[in-house]
């Protein structure tokens, strides 16, 4: 027991992890984890870092080791690993050579943590001045065993602002024989004082093919089999740190006999298979609600997590529409079958779409977090995202106006939609864009416009009246100019985005400044409910405003002379309106 | 306590024990799982398991020796429990911990610490057991808890075996709440849906009769004020805030009344939610208030999805509102009004 006081010897020593000497004779080596068992103890054996290790290896290989160096990259990607391997590699009894030798007492003792000369912080528990101070002090002193003194500081995001200042002089002018390795996780905050004394390396995350070739590995080393698409989904669900990866394989390995299959994991991680993920989303594109919430209730009954339910939807969703904009799903899947089936679910659904329903599912699991009720949360998602996939604005109500002259241009094919958006359009022709804002807008209810000449002439009194209504209108409408009157609506050009979004951004009453035009219109030519479409000026000089055009003109936004969906799906639902 | 008395969180536990029977247990777990599910009980019950004495040969705890016991009755030197100090958990006691872990297990095999509600370290905190986390002594077993994980900085969660807590099924918490009270058949119905599968707050309900009792009135005043004209919110909404403001005066818990009301929200959430449960699913719903079935099933054909969706949503808010203190009377006079069908 006289062994117990060793560590706190001296500061820095505090956090060598020399326990072997502390425990009591006859403690069996405890179990290690996997990510420690299998830390590289060579530069080759680093994986995915192959831009840090081989500078690294020139650098000792041509005697050009710089005195500071700055490791950053995000969690488990080898950072620790690399800064211990650095220190091997200078104090090697083989001289400092690019491959230690693993055998020398200098790197056994290294290996163990138990190199005097090798001073591991912890910034994170020893961030004050003082800790720093100490360093300043006894860098001075020539190493005790080895030729190198090695700092690595680890987690040196954390050091207090003085600490970080008290340390510049000696990072900047260390003696011959000290190496500082600083590592991190946050590079954004260490200072650019720091940052400019130091060889900075970003370590980057793993490949899902590097992960999955770690993961074989330590299988083969523990013994166990694998499924591969087990393996696939650990390393997934890794999101490219190789420590994750080995921890989630820990993970499944103490809950499995055997071999790890892919229902394990799904166990495990509480994830739910892709066969149910595909399921539930085909139900949401049928828009299905009943049947939704059927599939759904087999995996809250069977008590899935739903918050890690809603993360798996969301996370498949993205998978889809990766399918559909990208060939490559490398980082996706290694199976050639799944990405088959990501490509044919994902054919049947728009990017818009997509990207609407992801959003609903990510809201929800925001939402999820304050309340209790988590399976009603899911339920609402479900019913969100069968709208959104459909291609209509979640339950956002549709307004209703009362038409205010009963002279519609074409005789109503069919009763108006209901204001629930329960059942489905009536049989559009493809699935409907509602993405694209600025293009299109319908104003029910509306009369013949008068002539564009005569708007263009009285156009400032109209100016007029809207700066009687609303001084703030009239600012952002100075710059407007009339162009043309298009499917019955005004056109205006703008010099600027910022004021289109602001007339056009917002279609409903409440838009005070788009009010005050109409009303201003109104009072100018007695007509009212002017439809208004807002353009912005390209970067051509503007078309000759006194132009009446019939036809619509292509211009940015509408390129292609393809018909708008939304028009014919407009002139079915006459009484539709455009929520945003 | 003793692994095998965890209710409904199998895979946890068995994780567990056949982590200690393979001699592979992690230096650092995390226990992930909504409040009230059973994190900490596991947490104790584990610690006894790692240091019996005399372990079952499903590497369970014998739950009679000396080290059982202490650790049952909280006094045993090798195991140490972290809670928040205040709202915060604070890099002193994280240095303290680390501290202790540099000195072997007095009587037991391993020294384990169990930091309750780890989402509460502060950055500092959280940034100092980094290292001790990934590399602490061989001896050292500790026990994150947390309900919300993902708020914990990534570097934490990657050094940590995690396990995952789930919600009981309805049918376990029924289970358990049998096994430990006697309780009218109704009565525990009622418990089970209010507990929303968290066993702990089941047991807190069976114990404490104040919160049935809340259930009790505000889904009856739902209910009526759906059947009455609309200017009955005001009265309803008199009578929430009335039973649920303190009686006596300068009560020291300022809290407690938001609390009770964001209980009774709670409860008419989990009512809506049967609803929707049953507007969509039909017969083959599974409703969480059985014993408010009748009521559902009249109310059911009067609401449309998308209205049932804005109720659920005005819910969700006004409870926000209320947690942001605003006035009650006046949140639930407003959210009263919006939660009436589509007809009549």
């Amino acid at each position: 027991m006289v062994s117990l006081e060793r560590p706190y010897r001296k500061r820095v020593h505090d956090q060598i992890s020399s326990y072997a000497q502390i425990l009591a004779p006859g403690w069996d080596m405890a179990y290690v984890s996997l990510y420690r068992k299998y830390r590289s103890q060579t530069f080759d054996d680093v994986m995915g870092q192959d831009h840090v290790t081989k500078t690294l290896q020139n650098a000792i290989k041509m005697g050009k080791v710089a005195h500071a160096y700055l490791f950053c990259g995000t969690r488990g990607t080898g950072k620790t690993t690399t800064a211990r391997l650095l220190a091997k590699a200078l104090n090697c009894v083989d001289g400092p050579t690019p491959t230690p030798c693993n055998v020398c007492p200098a790197c056994i003792s290294i290996t163990e943590g138990s190199a005097i000369d090798i001073m591991e912080l912890d910034a994170a528990s020893h961030r004050g001045i003082g800790d720093i101070k100490d360093i300043n002090q006894n860098v001075k002193f020539p190493p005790m065993e080895m030729r190198y003194k090695v700092y690595i500081i680890d987690e040196a995001h954390q050091l207090s602002g003085d600490a970080k200042d008290a340390f510049l002089k000696t990072l900047e002018e260390p003696p011959a024989h000290a190496v500082f390795i600083l590592a991190t996780t946050e590079s954004q905050s260490i200072p650019a004082t720091i940052r400019s004394r130091c060889q900075q390396f970003d370590f980057r995350r793993g490949s899902l093919q590097d992960l999955r070739k770690r993961l074989h590995f330590v299988c083969d080393g523990e013994g166990v089999s694998a499924e591969e698409a087990a393996l696939d989904m650990v390393a997934v669900s890794a999101e490219g740190s190789w420590r994750d990866s080995l921890s989630l394989l820990e993970q499944v390995l103490s809950y499995t006999d055997g071999g790890i299959t892919v229902n394990d994991v799904n166990v495990v991680l509480g994830t739910v298979t892709q066969d149910f993920l595909f399921r539930l989303v085909e139900t949401l594109i049928k828009g299905d609600e009943r049947q939704a919430f059927d599939v759904a209730a087999e995996a809250v009954e069977s008590g899935k997590d739903i918050q890690q339910l809603l993360k798996s939807v969301a996370q498949h969703i993205r998978n889809l529409l990766v399918a559909k904009v990208s060939s490559d799903l490398r980082e996706m899947t290694t199976s050639e079958e799944l990405a088959k089936k990501f490509r044919s679910q994902s054919a049947e659904l728009d990017t818009g779409a997509m990207l609407r329903a992801m959003e609903v599912f990510t809201e929800a699991e925001k939402e999820i977090r304050f309340s209790d009720q988590h399976r009603l949360i899911f339920e609402m998602a479900l019913l969100k995202a069968t709208n959104a996939l459909r291609g209509i604005q979640a339950p956002a109500p549709v307004q209703r106006q009362a038409p205010a002259t009963p002279a519609p241009a074409r005789p109503r094919q069919s009763e108006p939609a209901p204001p629930t958006t329960a059942q489905p359009p009536k049989e559009p022709d493809k699935p409907t864009e509602v993405s694209e804002p600025p293009v299109t807008v319908a104003e029910s209810g509306k009369q013949d416009l008068p002539d564009f000449d005569k708007i263009a002439d009285q156009w400032n009194q109209v100016l007029q009246h809207v700066r009687n209504i609303d001084v703030l209108a009239h600012g952002l409408l100075a710059s407007a100019v009339p162009t043309a009157i298009r499917n019955n609506s005004l056109v205006l050009q703008f010099k600027g985005k910022g004021q289109a979004v602001l007339i056009d951004g917002d279609k409903s009453p409440k838009n005070i400044k788009r009010r005050a035009l109409i009303t201003a219109l109104e009072k100018t030519f007695g007509v009212a409910n002017i439809g208004i479409v807002c353009e912005v000026a390209s970067a051509a000089p503007a078309p000759a405003p006194k132009k009446v055009e019939r036809t619509p003109e292509p211009t940015a936004q509408e390129n292609d002379s393809e018909p708008d969906p939304m028009d014919a799906v407009l002139d079915v639902f006459r009484d539709a309106k455009i929520v945003e | 306590m003793r692994l095998e008395n965890i209710v409904a969180q199998d895979i946890a536990v068995r994780a567990l024990k056949t982590s200690i029977l393979r001699g592979q247990v992690a230096h650092a777990h995390l226990f992930c799982g909504p409040t009230g599910c059973g994190k900490a009980s596991t947490a104790l019950a584990f610690a006894s398991a790692l240091n019996c004495t005399d372990p079952g040969p499903d590497g369970d705890a014998c739950g009679i020796c000396m080290s059982c016991i202490r650790i049952d009755s909280g006094t045993d030197p090798d195991v140490g429990v972290i809670s928040p100090d205040g709202n915060q958990t604070k890099m002193e006691q994280m240095q303290d911990m680390i501290r202790d872990l540099n000195y072997a297990p007095l009587s037991g095999k391993y020294r384990i610490f169990i930091i309750e509600q780890a989402d509460t370290l502060n950055a500092a905190s959280e940034n100092s057991i980094l290292k001790i986390l990934e590399e602490p002594p061989p001896y050292a077993a500790l026990i994150l808890l947390s309900a919300n994980p993902n708020s914990l900085l990534a570097t934490i969660r990657s050094r940590c075996r995690m396990v995952r807590f789930r919600r009981a099924r309805t049918d376990e918490v029924g289970d358990a709440l049998c096994a430990k009270f006697t309780l009218p058949k109704e009565e525990a119905a009622a418990i089970t849906a209010c507990s929303t599968g968290l066993i702990g707050k089941a047991f807190t309900m069976a114990t404490g009769a104040d919160a049935l009792e809340d259930r009790r009135l505000a889904l009856a005043w739902l209910n009526d004020f759906l059947n009455s004209p609309s200017v009955a919110a005001v009265r309803t909404a008199g009578d929430m805030v009335e039973k649920c403001t303190p009686k006596k005066k300068n009560d020291p818990d300022e809290r407690t009344r938001v609390r009770r009301l964001t209980d009774m929200l709670e409860n008419m959430l989990s009512w809506y939610a049967d609803l929707l449960s049953l507007l969509v699913r039909g017969d083959g719903a599974v409703v969480a208030n059985v014993d408010q079935i009748d009521a559902l099933r009249t109310h059911a054909p009067r609401f449309s999805t998308a209205r049932l969706s804005d109720c659920v949503k005005t819910i969700m808010n006004t409870r926000r509102y209320l947690e942001g203190n605003a006035t009650p009377q006046l949140a639930l006079e407003c959210m009263l009004l919006s939660l009436r069908p589509d007809q009549g």
